[in-house]
């Protein structure tokens, strides 16, 4: 058994993890949760150097479950302080398992004065276009923000990762080539358009997609 | 206290009783506020709460986990203190339903089907209209929180409610109905509600796929549509899984049902756990069997012949979730023809 129930590691000082969101103020909000929650003694939470898996920031890690999340959002933060750093019960929708051990960075385009400042769009490199079936839905991170790409057969298209409905990942939803649903509570989004369906009341948020040499891009505001 | 409501598509307004949920509040008063479980799991009751103030009577609600900010509320679980606003995605056009109310029952005739499935009769004070397919809430005396229970009859002006209940280990109420001596207890009720209902004049073909206890409202779609002379005219598929043949109840009734109207309403049983005992099949000849979860069952059995189908959906939330993928993604139904309760 080691100092603390729960050590955390927010990686603050690599190269990529501090460009995509503020890691500076997420390592603030996880001290004042476990202050909160009246477990400043028992938890830990420390600014860290790089992981080596440069691209799939905002990354942090809880020991002693080992548990590696990856393009963390503030938003997501207080679940993973009520669900695994307080209670013990890693939240598995954040996960991070890139399938191979040890150093795993991906090209990202590194937020720099002078990139922000350039006119156009910044592409991220998403994934493989074949790692995604027809009728496919896949949440993946661009540049911190979690994005869904599907196929729709005639093309992919990407979207925001969350249902407008109930912050639901759409991810676990269903497409059928024309509609998206999400399954929790049937909202339906035209899969090509993300113009609301039905129940709806809200559309997707949409983003530019490209395809380059069977790799799939991402354009982020 | 005035509760206001606002949604996207227009406002409302109803009065609420200290200590009454705001949902049920809202129903009684004919205001369609959004909700789906009714019992604190499913999130689809959030609102935000715009002024006054509101208490949430299960701060541990496992529907919480939807809320996006401090704002949010679940109706189904929340009083409020003083007149309060609210703010929801929208309020849903009224279908065509009984107004429900708060009412009590007495706990009668409670028996076990199978090992862990108990069927009961709850004797109400005052007669409940209430749509094939619906649940009511109810609250056992000592035992914090309402439970959802689908109605297995069906009847104008029903004096006699009849439930199925399949024993959740460590559950309080389910756990509560197999202790014994609880016959005579006096039950709160707040029903009908729901919106897995089968109402008369539907022109469309019946599709069921339910698990477990989740043929309970089924039985009563079954018995209304038997009723209605519906499938004299239309066809009807029922597939209801369970994991073996000791799991076996309702067989008799469902057959009942089949034998009314053998040209067109089929029942497909479905075993998850093991074979279908050769004595099974002899027992019940106007059945079909199969090996395997009732949602692959029916989607084998149903291929191409989803046109025309309104479907119901009842049981465990994994199984349900997999007949939703099913009905979206390979039958295409509209959801307005996908009907379905999660026993969450
Ligand atoms: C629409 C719908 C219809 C259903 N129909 C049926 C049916 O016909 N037959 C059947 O067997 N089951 C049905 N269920 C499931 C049923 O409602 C119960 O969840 C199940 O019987 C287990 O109850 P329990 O008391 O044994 O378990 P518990 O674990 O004690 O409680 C389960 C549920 O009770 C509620 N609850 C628990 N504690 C509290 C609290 N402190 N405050 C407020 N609420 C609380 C919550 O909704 C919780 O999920 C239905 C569920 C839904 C949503
Ligand atoms: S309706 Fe309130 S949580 Fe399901």
């Amino acid at each position: 058994m080691g100092q603390y129930d729960r050590h955390v590691f927010v990686c603050t000082s690599g190269e990529t993890c501090p460009t995509q969101g503020d890691v500076e103020k997420f390592v603030k909000i996880l001290r004042d949760g476990a202050r909160a929650a009246g477990r400043q003694q028992d938890v830990r939470v420390n600014k860290a150097g790089c992981f080596s898996q440069c691209g799939h920031g905002p990354m942090l890690v809880v020991y002693p479950e080992d548990v590696w999340y990856h393009g963390v959002q503030e938003s997501d933060l207080k679940e993973i302080l009520d669900s695994h750093i307080i209670g013990g019960m890693p939240v598995e929708r954040l996960r991070y398992n890139p399938g191979k051990p040890g150093a795993n960075k991906i090209e990202v385009e590194v937020k720099t004065p002078q990139a922000e400042k350039a006119a156009g769009p910044v592409w991220h490199r998403v994934g493989a276009a074949a790692d995604i079936a027809v009728n496919g839905i896949k949440e993946v991170a661009a540049n911190g923000t979690r994005v869904v790409v599907i196929n729709t057969g005639r093309g992919f298209v990407a979207y925001e990762a969350m249902c407008p409905h109930e912050a639901i990942p759409l991810a676990e939803g269903v497409c059928d080539g024309s509609v998206l649903t999400c399954l929790e509570h049937m909202w339906q989004f035209d899969v090509k358009t993300g113009a609301p369906m039905g129940d709806a009341q809200e559309g997707l948020k949409g983003f530019p997609l490209k395809e380059e040499k069977g790799e799939l891009y991402v354009a982020m505001a | 206290m005035k509760i206001v409501v606002t949604g996207k598509t227009g406002a409302a307004d109803f009065e609420c009783d200290p200590g009454e949920k705001i949902l049920h509040a809202a129903l009684r008063h004919g205001v369609e506020l959004p909700y789906e479980c009714a019992t604190g799991t499913c999130g689809t009751c959030k609102a935000k709460l715009v002024s006054g103030r509101t208490d949430s009577q299960w701060p541990d609600a496992p529907g919480k986990k939807y809320l996006k900010t401090e704002a949010d509320i679940l109706t189904c679980q929340s009083v409020a203190h003083e007149d309060s606003a609210l703010e929801v995605f929208a309020l849903k056009a009224r279908e065509a339903t009984a107004t429900p109310r708060a009412c009590a029952g007495v706990l009668r005739d409670v028996r076990p089907l199978t090992h862990d499935v108990v069927a009961f009769e709850v004797d109400l004070d005052t007669p409940m209209d209430f749509d094939a397919g619906q649940f009511a809430l109810l609250t056992v005396p000592g035992i914090a929180g309402a439970r959802a229970y689908s109605m297995v009859n069906f009847e104008r002006g029903a004096r006699r409610l009849s439930f199925v209940v399949k024993k959740k280990p460590g559950g309080g109420v389910s756990e509560w109905l197999f202790g014994g001596g609880v016959e005579g207890t006096r039950l709160e009720i707040f029903g009908p509600v729901g919106h897995a209902i089968w109402q008369p004049g539907t022109a469309k073909h019946v599709l069921c796929i339910a698990g477990g206890s989740g043929i309970a409202g089924m039985m009563s779609v079954l018995a209304h549509a038997c009723q209605a002379q519906h499938f004299a005219q239309w066809d009807g598929h029922v597939f209801f899984g369970v994991r073996g043949a000791r799991d076996a109840f309702f067989f008799d009734e469902l057959d009942e049902f089949r034998a009314c109207f053998p040209a067109r309403l089929s029942i497909t049983i479905a075993l998850s756990d093991e074979d279908v005992p050769d004595s099974l099949v002899a027992k019940y000849p106007g059945f079909a069997f199969a090996r395997g979860f009732v949602h692959a069952v029916a989607g084998e059995r149903m291929k191409d012949r989803f046109a025309g189908v309104r479907a119901y959906v009842a049981g465990p939330p994994p199984m349900v979730d997999a007949s939703l993928r099913l009905l979206l993604r390979e039958a295409r139904l509209p959801p307005a023809d996908i009907r379905y309760d999660k026993f969450s």
